[in-house]
Formats: structure tokens, sequence, C-alpha cells
């Protein structure tokens, strides 16, 4: 065996982490501050919204005390807070840990770190300026198809034929659009284009209330384009920018959000070991019980330094290497669900009760692990660049 | 110190790795040059005698050596990271700073000495104990074995009990540096499945001398604290052996045509690939954080034995996965994914087991400490059917 490459230690990375790494107090104590404020207004009611599918636009509207709102990432001259997509990350993860709801974070996401961030790179100036500011102030809201995250990999469900002078027309759905019932405009990405939708345009249609049997904090729905025309200020820009940079941030800032679940689920099960008894002993004496418990907070300690790094990448100029977010997707959402499973087992036929918090984040994780392209997806983007293949690499007998 | 060097400083040692094996013996050479590179001072800060590396340079150098040659590495590494710490941290310096440059200095080698023949975790059975001489001097008694460098070692940090007699602060335990090369110290090696070069075996101490500064006292509390520079350096070595695994995979992959494409164009494969790829680089992170916490002086305790249950446990499982990519040719005696599979499961056990460590991690999460009855808890349940008819006497 030739010796193990050396780029495997990554230390060129090796300054980066470092700084990473000396952040880390500032860091947690933006996750407390989310984790505070999103305790206190946020959980008392998530139960009851997550029941009844409720949307609470004033609950949405206070995410900006903490920095969550549409201008999380954009600068301070167009509206934003000018986060880091570390900061951003810390405050995803103490937000989804107080409020136990990853709906309104999904919708955060979609309408500030997906939506407002593609408009942000890619879009005209003017187009820029006029839109930003509204997008940070939550006057206008946002939508995307969590579809679109996914480039090519699935199947396009929608057609943009180009019309002389510029724009498009569109036919066709998407479906799985967050905020749907809410958003004033939708960012879609057809073949060659991302495209700005004013949700009053002739020809589109907003299907509401169809969506996942899953995190129902969020709206849902789909859009429907029947001869859909959009002028030559729609097209935001080409494709292959927008999809890498949806796909980025789809993966790192929920992964983000399931740092904070996998938090809740850790503890609460932490302290029912100690409350609840078995054999005439305590849950936690039981040998297998601490292991399951000791392999939950591990799981959980491991995501967090892969959030953190592709979160810190983000920041950094330049292309952030797919293969990097799509490791972080498939390793958060693999140990989300199998918290969440340790956790029912700990917590036992009471967790599967309606609206309990385990089923609830047994139920979303399950969601999150198939959304943004589930392993399928994912592994050949992570295994692609690790084995050097490309497109145009073929072996000679698999061309034949 | 340029951290980015080391892996440079390894190249002999790398090359030298499938004969150390295959001999069960390391090269001279490999010490010298882990010597020569600086290596057994990156983990000491200055006024100790080392060069301070942070945490994050302290994980790169150590994977640097770890990839070359996992024997080699758990040699050097126990010596000067385990033992150093040990002495650095419960002595003091004031009296023990020539016995740490002697280790640091790649002069002597040092061994920590835990186990014992008739256990492995359970402090309660260990029976080494440090009493007075008859000469009024202070003696150390007892064995342990499976404890790395024990053949080869000078110096030996051995946990003991404290004879009451001699137990001033009540601790009832110590840690003794003890000399190896005395009369009343008797080493032999032991033979090991994986590490193979890694001098490997036991010591019988027979009323060795040991000078009174060389006994600190520690509360058994204290024993998992030190340890955990010990899990630390296992779950580096671990990762090591993973990403050499994932290594010699990708090549594999990428070159052994089957089904009419390279393997490494079938989808299994390429999950396999990238839950490894995603795993190794998760729990690398974790080392380095965990490293950066403790160089910068926090325990950080809990974590790192979070990091050497799932590191090492990884290991086991990327080399299985080597052997399911490769095939048989991964079986054979020489092949490098052969020796890696062989290498890793000592990670799991060295340095408490996966089971100990889930269960201190458990403490640390507010469940108490560990608490041993025997089994009886069927008994009046109505769920003890089986034990009380010949069916379920197994």
């Amino acid at each position: 065996m030739d010796h193990a490459p050396l780029d495997a230690l990554s230390l060129t990375e090796l300054p980066s982490l470092t700084e990473l790494f000396e952040s880390l107090h500032a860091l947690e104590r933006l996750r407390s501050e989310a984790h505070a404020y999103a305790a206190l207004k946020v959980a008392p009611n998530t139960a009851e919204r997550d029941r009844a599918g409720h949307w609470d636009p004033q609950l949405f509207a206070g995410l900006a005390t903490i920095g969550l709102s549409g201008g999380a990432l954009l600068p301070p001259s167009h509206g934003g807070h000018g986060l880091t997509a570390l900061q951003t990350a810390a405050l995803l993860d103490g937000y989804a840990d107080g409020s136990q709801d990853p709906g309104t974070a999904l919708a955060a996401i979609a309408h500030g770190l997906l939506c407002a961030a593609v408009v942000h790179r890619l879009a005209p100036e003017t187009l820029r300026r006029r839109l930003l500011p509204a997008l940070a102030s939550g006057e206008q809201i946002c939508g995307i198809s969590l579809l679109d995250t996914l480039g090519g990999a699935v199947p396009t469900t929608a057609t943009a034929t180009p019309v002389d002078g510029g724009g498009a027309v569109l036919t066709g759905a998407k479906r799985l659009v967050v905020n749907a019932e809410i958003a004033h405009q939708f960012v879609v990405v057809i073949t060659e284009h991302a495209y700005l939708v004013d949700r009053d345009t002739p020809g589109l249609t907003v299907v509401e209330g169809l969506g996942p049997a899953a995190v129902p904090t969020c709206t849902w729905g789909e859009l429907a384009f029947e001869e859909c025309r959009l002028g030559p200020g729609a097209v935001l820009g080409p494709a292959v920018q927008a999809v890498p940079l949806l796909a980025a941030h789809e993966r790192v800032f929920s992964s983000a959000v399931w740092l904070g679940a996998m938090r809740s689920l850790v503890r609460h099960s932490a302290a029912l070991a100690g409350q609840r008894r078995l054999f005439d002993a305590p849950l936690g004496h039981s040998q297998a019980v601490r292991a399951r418990l000791a392999d939950m907070r591990t799981r959980l300690e491991l995501c967090v330094g892969l959030v953190h790094r592709a979160a810190a990448l983000l920041d950094r100029p330049g292309t952030v290497p797919s293969q990097h977010t799509a490791t972080v997707r498939l390793f958060t959402a693999t140990a989300a669900q199998a918290v969440a499973e340790s956790a029912a087992a700990l917590f036992g036929p009471e967790a599967l009760a309606d609206g309990h918090p385990v089923h609830r984040a047994q139920r979303d994780a399950a969601f999150f692990a198939a959304a943004g392209g589930g392993p399928d997806v994912l592994q050949p983007v992570i295994a692609a660049p690790l084995l050097a293949l490309s497109g145009a690499v073929r072996s000679p007998k698999a061309d034949r | 110190m340029n951290i980015s060097e080391f892996p440079q400083h390894f190249t002999g040692i790398a090359a030298r790795a499938s004969e150390a094996d295959r001999t069960g013996q390391l090269p001279p050479r490999n010490w010298q040059d882990v010597v020569d590179s600086g290596y057994l001072r990156v983990f000491h800060p200055v006024a100790a005698g080392g060069t301070a590396a942070d945490g994050v340079s302290q994980v790169a150098a150590m994977e640097s050596l770890a990839l070359a040659c996992p024997s080699t590495y758990w040699s050097a590494t126990m010596s000067t990271l385990l033992c150093g710490k040990l002495i650095h941290g419960y002595g003091d310096l004031a009296v023990h700073r020539p016995l740490l440059e002697e280790l640091l200095s790649g002069w002597k080698l040092g061994a920590f000495a835990v186990v014992e023949r008739t256990a492995g975790s359970d402090a309660g059975t260990y029976r080494t104990v440090v009493s007075k001489g008859r000469d009024g001097g202070l003696v150390i008694s007892g064995e342990k074995a499976r404890i790395t460098n024990a053949p080869t070692g000078d110096l030996a940090v051995v946990l003991a009990r404290l004879d009451e007699r001699v137990d001033r602060d009540g601790h009832g335990w110590c840690f003794a540096f003890v000399d190896l090369n005395q009369p009343g110290v008797e080493r032999y090696p032991m033979e090991h499945m994986g590490l193979r070069a890694m001098p490997w075996g036991g010591m019988r101490f027979d009323r060795a001398h040991v000078a009174p500064h060389d006994i600190v006292p520690v509360p058994y509390a204290e024993f998992a604290e030190g340890m955990a520079w010990g899990w630390l350096f296992i779950s580096v070595s671990s990762i090591a052996i993973a990403e050499a695994a994932l290594h010699t995979c990708v090549a594999h992959a990428r070159s052994h045509v089957s089904f009419g494409r390279p393997l490494g164009h079938m989808e299994g494969v390429q999950a396999q690939l990238a839950r490894l790829r995603g795993k190794i680089d998760a729990a690398r992170l974790l080392a380095q954080r965990v490293a950066w916490h403790r160089a910068a002086g926090h325990s950080a305790r809990d974590e790192i034995a979070m990091l050497k249950a799932y590191a090492t446990e990884l290991a086991v499982a990327a080399t299985q996965s080597a052997v399911q990519i490769h095939g048989a040719w991964a079986l054979q005696p020489g092949h490098p994914v052969e020796r890696l599979y062989r290498d890793a499961p000592m990670n799991v056990i060295g340095g408490f087991a996966s089971n100990r460590l889930r269960e201190l991690i458990a403490e640390g999460m507010g469940t108490g400490p560990a608490v041993y009855r025997p089994f009886d808890w069927l008994s009046g349940t109505g769920l003890d059917e089986d034990l009380r008819t010949p069916t379920g006497t197994g």
C-alpha cells in the first residue's frame, strides 16, 4: 500500500479550524440567546400549532428579534443583519432546541437563506436594491420548492420556453413548496435558469395545503404553471449558479436546525432516564440505557463539528465543495433519525401519542432524511470527487 | 515547528510498516525518525521542554505518524503524550523535569501500566501496591499485563494501590514513576493479533525500588481524567486506520473493473465510501475540537470519551468495509487491508473499552455513576417463566 494521501490530513484546513474553535464561545452565546427566546416565545404553543397545522405570522415576524429574518445573511446596505453563516447556523441550532419546532425554522430558511440568498447572489442590481430590503424586513415573503435544491437529479416537472425579448413562458408544476400559503414571490429553477415569480402572475396557480405529512408548522403547497409568461426582469440567473447555492444552503442550514432538535431530544431523554423506573430501579441504571444515551449525545457532538465546518466554509470566498455540504446533510440526517428512534425507545409507547415531541421528531426526522435528495442523491455527490469520477470518464466496456 | 512537514518526516516509517508488522519488531530507524521529526515535543508546553503546538496541530501530527505506521505511533505516543502528560500533570515539574525530558528527547521510552492479569477496567481487582521496604524506602510489588512498551520501555507510570502505612492523603491510589531497568523488575512480551510491531507485554515488580518523590498520590477519580489523553491518542490512531482503509478502497474502486465498469461506478460501493468519508470527517473534526480544548487547558473528558468510543468502532467498521470492497485479496497476509483489519480492534479495547466509556458518558449526562447489581430483576415480575422451566435452561 502506498502511504495514505497526505492531503487526507486536510493540512490546509488547519488555520481556519483554529479560527473556528476560537469563535465557539461567541457562537455558544448566540445559540443560548436564540434558545432562550424560542423557549419563551415559541415552544409554549408548538404542539398546538403542529396539531392544527396552524401558521402564526406574528411568530414568524418575531424571528427577526434574534436575527433570523429574511435578512440574516444580507448586508446592512440591503437591510440585512450581515450575519455569517456560522452565526446563522448557531441561531438556528438554538432556535430549534428551544422551540422544538423545525417547521418555522424551515420557513425562515426557505425565505431568507435560500430565496433571499439567491436573489442577493444572482439578481441584477436594480432588482436587488428593490427587493432585498423588503425580504429582509419581512414585508415580502419568498417561497421555494425544496426539490429545486436537487438540480437535475429528479425529473423535471416544469418547462421554460424562452420568448423573444427575454423572459420565458412556464408550463408544468412545482411540488413541495415551502411558504406556499404566505409567499409573495417564488424562486423557481427550471432547466437553464432561476426565476423570480410574483404570486399574482397570470398563469400561476398556488395550490395551498398540499405537502408532506410532516413539518406542519410551516405552510406547504404546489405551484401550477399554465402558459405563465414572465418578463425579462424575472430571470435571476443561470441554474448552474443557483442550484449549487441552494443545495449548499439547504444542506447546511437544515442540518443546523437538527442540531437543536437533537439537543432537545438528548436532554429530555437523559432527564427521563433519571425519572422513570424499570425493574424496580431507575432507567438510567441500566447499562444498555446508558449506552443508548451516550450514543445519542455522541451523534450530536459529531454533527456539531460537521455543521460548523461547512458553515465556516460558506463564509469563505469561493465555491464550497459539494462533498462537504452533502456530507453534513447525509451524516446529520442519519444521526437525527437514530437519535429520534433512540428517544422513542426510551419513552416507550407514550412517544407515539399524538403531539408528543418525540413522535413529532421521529416524523420530521424522516422527512429531513428524505428531503434534500436523501442518501441516493447525496452519496454519489460525496463519492464522485473521492473517486475522481466525472461524466467524461467511462470505462470502454460501459461505453459499448 | 511546521506541522505540515510531519508527513514527509514519516515516509521512511511508512515504507517499513509492512515489514515491521511481519517481523513483529519496530525497526530502530523508526525511533530515530520520530525523534528527529520533533514529534515527541509537540504535545507539551515550552516550560516543560515542548514546542507547544495547538490542539489542531497536535492532531495533525498524530495522524501523520499513525497513517505511516500505527505500531510506531502507539509506542511513541504512549510514551510522550500519555506518560509525559501524567508526569507533567500529576508530578512536580521542579522535581520531574529531568524525567520528562528523557521521554521528550527520545532518550527513554515510557509505558503506562494499569491493567493486571486478572482484569481489564475493574480497578477493584488491581493488586499492585506501593509499600514500605525492608530498608525503610518505598517498593512496588505486583504484576501488570497487556501493556504497551512493557518489553522495551525504560520508565513506567504505574497505577498502584498505596499501602495504608504510606498513604498519607487517604487517596488509596497513586501514580508511581518506576525505573524499569533495575533489579526487581521483570518484563516479558505477549503475542497480539494487531499492532504487531508495537512492543506489548507484562511487567512483574518484586519489591522494586521507587523514590518517595516518584510516588504521586491521586484520587481514583483522577485516573479517568489522566486517561483521557490516552483516549485521544487512541482515537487519532483509529481515525488514521479508517482513513488508510478508505484510501485503499478508493484506489481499488477506481482501478478494479467489475461487471464492465470500474467498481467505483457502482452505487452500493459509492454508498460505502460516502458514508465512510462522512464518519471519518466527523470523527476527525471532533478530535480536533477536543484536542483544541484540551490543549487550552479544559478537560473535555466526556467529549473525548465519546470520540474514543466512536472512532475506534469506526476503524473496525472501516476495515470491514475495506474487506468487502476488496474481496478475498484483502484477507491474504501481507495485504495492507489485512494489516489494518488486525490493527483496528486493539484501539476499541485499549485504555477503557467502549462499554465502560459509554457508562462514563452517561454519568456526565446526569444518570449518576454506574450501578452494578447481581442479576435478579426478572424475579417476581412474572416474566421469568423460562428461568423456572427446563426449556429455559439454555
